[in-house]
């Protein structure tokens, strides 16, 4: 089980400090910098709480999507990190597409879409429209 | 060749201005940097001025290349060119005056222009209604400057630095974005998708004429009654007039006014409107909508660029690290919505 007081929470507590408390102390021109500061704890917070969860759902996204997909742990073994597939993953979907193997398929649309949304969930949440969720 | 700070070459700059001006005598009363851009430095002059055509009280701004910073835009001289080809069209541009092409003053090339005053600030034009005045006569005014630019065409003795005009600028422009993000060997299957789109829909070529390659809300400069100044000349290049248009008008510069498709100032009719009132030629609507998803993936590429340098080392700036973070995701999700699989010619089920 979590800690109460992780890492996530003391953002959040980092942050609620610097909006309420600080912002208002601070001369005008550092109140922009102020902002991205509270934005990047939001950010990194927001990261904290979804772990692996958008990595993962990348990962199964541009499994699905690229062609003849075989499991290549078992061609690589043990020694790939899921970091190092999730690139080459899409090192490839990304060279299939350049190759016209993909023109207007719905299903590759719809799966990139999934994947920005479950990033954009991360950094701006307000953006993912609610007909996405 | 060292470059000298300019506080320190106050002397030998009053003497190349005091001659420029055709002075009986020059005195800077004002000195000082204006910003300190990693390529380029600005700095605000005043200068009393006896005799001559400029006798009285002249406000300048100087430019030149940062000490430190090795640029790959346009030289200065040749933005100084540009600056000049624009005025002479009647673009509303400070007015460039003299150029130093001799390192001896500031171990530096230099330009000096005429000072405008206003602000250039995307984010309070579009939150300060007392600003740029009546909006839809800016944005009409804006289309007009734009068409006055695009009136300026190849061959141009005094802008041969921009290359020969290509014979394809759309394809070009998209395959130029395909290797940028090549070389960041950052692969991303959405920004893909919109390129392979691009290539499949690129419109045939037509009119090459001076493109000014960054024209949005943040570069052109404004004062509560309108228009004082059309900024930032050194992404330009000849290329199909409608990429300024799709680049001005792209969701991406609205600044969160989706609906003022006018660069977040107004309707785009009546930026349309101004352009053909001043335009010979009209615009191309396909075109233009072509050029915004190509703004789109621009934009896309500078922001992850951006990311990048501050991962390299370098300057640690927390606002390019949240450009690189936050708006790629969100550009590639509209980018997918602009090239839906109904929108292509060829859609597969």
């Amino acid at each position: 089980m979590r800690d109460k007081t992780d890492g996530a929470h003391l953002l959040k507590l980092a942050r609620q400090a610097l909006l309420e408390q600080v912002l208002g102390e601070v001369r005008d021109d550092k109140r922009y910098l102020l902002r991205l500061i509270a934005n990047a704890l939001a950010i990194a917070e927001r990261e904290l709480l979804a772990g692996q969860g958008p990595s993962k759902l990348e990962r199964a996204v541009l499994e699905d999507l690229v062609e003849d997909f075989v499991e290549e742990s078992e061609i690589l073994g043990a020694s790939e990190t899921s970091d190092e597939a999730l690139q080459r993953l899409r090192w490839r979907l990304a060279a299939e597409i350049r190759a016209g193997h993909h023109d207007g398929k719905a299903k590759v649309h719809a799966g990139l879409r999934r994947i920005a949304n479950a990033h954009l969930a991360i950094v701006n949440p307000a953006a993912v429209k609610a007909s996405d969720n | 060749m060292t470059p000298i700070s300019l506080a320190e070459a106050k002397q030998s700059l009053e003497a190349f201005l005091s001659q420029a001006a055709q002075a009986s005598r020059l005195r800077l009363t004002e000195l000082r940097p204006l910003s300190g851009g990693a390529i380029q430095e600005n700095w605000l002059l005043d200068a009393e001025v006896k005799d001559g055509p400029h006798a009285g009280k002249l406000e300048l701004v100087l430019r030149t290349d940062s000490v430190s910073g090795v640029s790959d835009s346009r030289t200065r001289p040749q933005e100084f060119a540009l600056l000049r080809a624009a005025w002479q069209a009647g673009v509303t541009v400070p007015e460039p005056l003299w150029l130093n092409e001799e390192t001896g003053i500031l171990g530096r090339p230099f330009y000096v222009m005429r000072r405008v005053t206003g602000t250039a600030m995307g984010h309070r034009l579009i939150k300060d209604p007392a600003l740029g005045g009546d909006r839809n006569a800016l944005a009409r005014q804006l289309g007009r400057e734009l068409a006055k630019i695009h009136k300026i065409r190849p061959p141009r003795p005094d802008l041969v630095f921009l290359g020969v005009p290509p014979d394809d600028p759309a394809r070009d422009e998209v395959m130029r974005l395909r290797k940028q993000l090549d070389l960041m060997g950052y692969p991303n299957p959405a920004l893909e998708w919109a390129m392979r789109w691009c290539e499949l829909h690129a419109p045939i070529p037509e009119r090459v004429t001076l493109a000014h390659g960054d024209f949005r809300t943040g570069n052109y400069m404004v004062d509560e009654n309108g228009l004082t100044g059309v900024l930032d000349w050194e992404f330009c290049a000849w290329s199909d007039p409608m990429s300024d248009l799709g680049w001005f008008c792209a969701k991406c510069w609205r600044f969160g006014q989706d609906e003022l498709e006018a660069g977040g100032i107004a309707a785009r009719a009546e930026f349309y409107r101004g352009y053909e009132q001043e335009s010979e030629c009209p615009i191309d609507a396909d075109r233009v909508a072509f050029w915004e998803v190509v703004a789109h993936i621009r934009w896309a590429v500078i922001a992850i660029q951006q990311g990048e340098r501050t991962l390299s080392g370098g300057e640690g700036s927390l606002d390019l690290a949240l450009t690189g973070r936050i708006y790629p995701p969100q550009l590639e999700r509209d980018l997918l919505d602009m090239t839906a699989p109904a929108r292509w010619s060829q859609a597969h089920a």
